[in-house]
């Protein structure tokens, strides 16, 4: 080993043992390092491609260790946390980022009917999400609450209002409502005891982009499907879906895969994010189209019904069947270091 | 027991190794069979001391690193018994299986 290589194969060994998780990295992180130094030859700078494949693997087993260890309710605890914002993130983002995208591609031609709404919405996600994580009830419940409360106001208010705009804002915010007073259900009885989740931002961040993708997947498969969702409604209409929507599904194709083989309940998350809206459309859309007037139309209640309740029964499904490998596996998961 | 934890715990037999020593000891013992790569050997040492076949006997610093070194417990040395008196029958099976097919054919040959 040249003295010149000495740091470049040292910074590129520790940059491969952040594959490992950081607990594990604390215990164990030289000695590994010292073993994949040993087999490299001098004058290399990076590990031969077997070790470096090795190291990548058994961190991600470490992982999926050390993630699967936390215990089942936990772990369902954290997913449903998880989803629940997701699906909160996902209405949020759509209303921001639709018109952000807008203005600098068609130059502030597309119009959101509920932006200000989804601001304080944004704001009470992010504090709801804070909330969560640091597992603080009460941080959970107000802004929750506060959706909840602002949402059935603007309901009442706008409910003997027959104008477009207003019928559009009259129906979403029901929904959001909605959503609120699920994730007050659920979340506060969840953060009893939940610390801080051991998920990377990375991951969480990446939940409403799985989320955003199947949504665009299913609105190109069914084109009648729209939840309420000003960005895909955005990207279905303007044509920016097709170029790119090959591009856009792979990323999160891999990210799935990884969270596969390390954790899955940043997976079971955004299937969750994804059937909530989807469930409370289904319920709002049925009673609709029972009294023939469906939430986005009174012609749409035939066209959406069986989308909606594709997409709500598909994910849910598919968590239940990642719950049990969950569960399967906790059970099978040797103790982990550190 | 899988190939790599075989000779995992037979590279420990003559005494404690660290990670390294392990990986070659290991090859060697195979005859080159047995390529362990980092990321496998600590992965199959996670899971042997987890299960109490493997312990950590010292520790010393080389270079400025931590170096560990592992030996077998006694139910390491059990559990690697067991399995090789298990392959060791196998083995007789089909070789003392085989010398007696060959010995039946050359009687039936010197018959003839």
């Amino acid at each position: 080993m040249t003295e010149l290589n000495v740091p470049l194969l040292v910074r590129h060994a520790k940059l491969l043992l952040r594959c490992y998780p950081p607990a594990y990295r604390a215990h164990r992180g030289e000695e590994i390092l010292d073993t994949l130094l040993e087999t490299t030859r001098p004058g290399r700078g990076w590990p031969p491609a077997r070790e470096v494949a090795s190291v990548i693997g058994g961190g991600l087993r470490a992982r999926r260790a050390a993630n699967l260890s936390q215990g089942f309710w936990s772990s369902l605890r954290h997913a449903v946390i998880l989803g629940i914002a997701t699906a909160m993130i996902a209405e949020v983002s759509a209303a921001l980022v639709g018109p952000l995208a807008s203005q600098i591609l068609f130059r502030g031609s597309f119009s959101v009917p509920y932006g200000p709404a989804s601001i304080l919405l944004g704001i009470g996600v992010a504090v709801t999400i804070a909330g969560a994580w640091s597992g603080r009830r009460w941080i959970v419940a107000i802004p929750v609450a506060a959706a909840f409360g602002v949402s059935v106001a603007y309901y009442a208010a706008t409910f003997s209002d027959t104008s477009t705009n207003s019928a559009e804002t009259a129906s979403l915010l029901p929904l959001i409502g909605m959503m609120g007073l699920v994730a007050l259900v659920l979340l506060t009885p969840l953060t009893r005891r939940a610390g801080r989740p051991p998920l990377s931002l990375l991951w969480f961040a990446c939940s409403p982009v799985l989320v955003y993708v199947a949504d665009l997947i299913l609105t190109r498969a069914a084109p009648g499907f729209h939840d309420g969702m000003p960005l895909v409604e955005f990207a279905a209409a303007s044509g920016v879906v097709s170029p790119y929507e090959s591009y856009l599904s792979l990323a999160p194709l891999v990210l799935a895969l990884c969270w596969l083989v390390t954790d899955v309940r940043p997976l079971l998350g955004a299937a969750v994010g994804f059937a909530v809206p989807n469930a409370i459309s289904t319920i709002v859309n049925i009673g609709g189209y029972v009294s023939g007037d469906g939430l986005f139309g009174p012609n749409t209640g035939s066209l959406m019904l069986i989308p909606t309740l594709v997409a709500t029964v598909i994910p849910l499904a598919f968590a239940a069947a990642l719950f049990w490998l969950l569960r399967h596996r906790a059970r099978n998961v040797p103790p982990t270091i550190g | 027991m899988r190939e790599p934890t075989y000779f995992v715990l037979a590279a420990l037999l003559r005494g404690p190794l660290h990670g390294y020593a392990i990986m070659k000891r290991a090859e060697e013992l195979s005859g080159g069979r047995v390529r362990l790569a980092t990321g496998t050997l600590y992965t199959a040492l996670d899971r042997l001391t987890a299960e109490g076949h493997v312990e950590l006997v010292s520790e010393e610093t080389v270079s400025g690193r931590m170096r560990r070194s592992y030996g077998l417990t006694e139910g390491g040395s059990a559990a690697l018994r067991a399995e090789a008196v298990r392959m060791a029958e196998a083995a007789r099976l089909v070789i003392e299986g085989g010398a007696e097919k060959k010995a039946g054919l050359a009687r039936k040959l010197r018959t003839t």
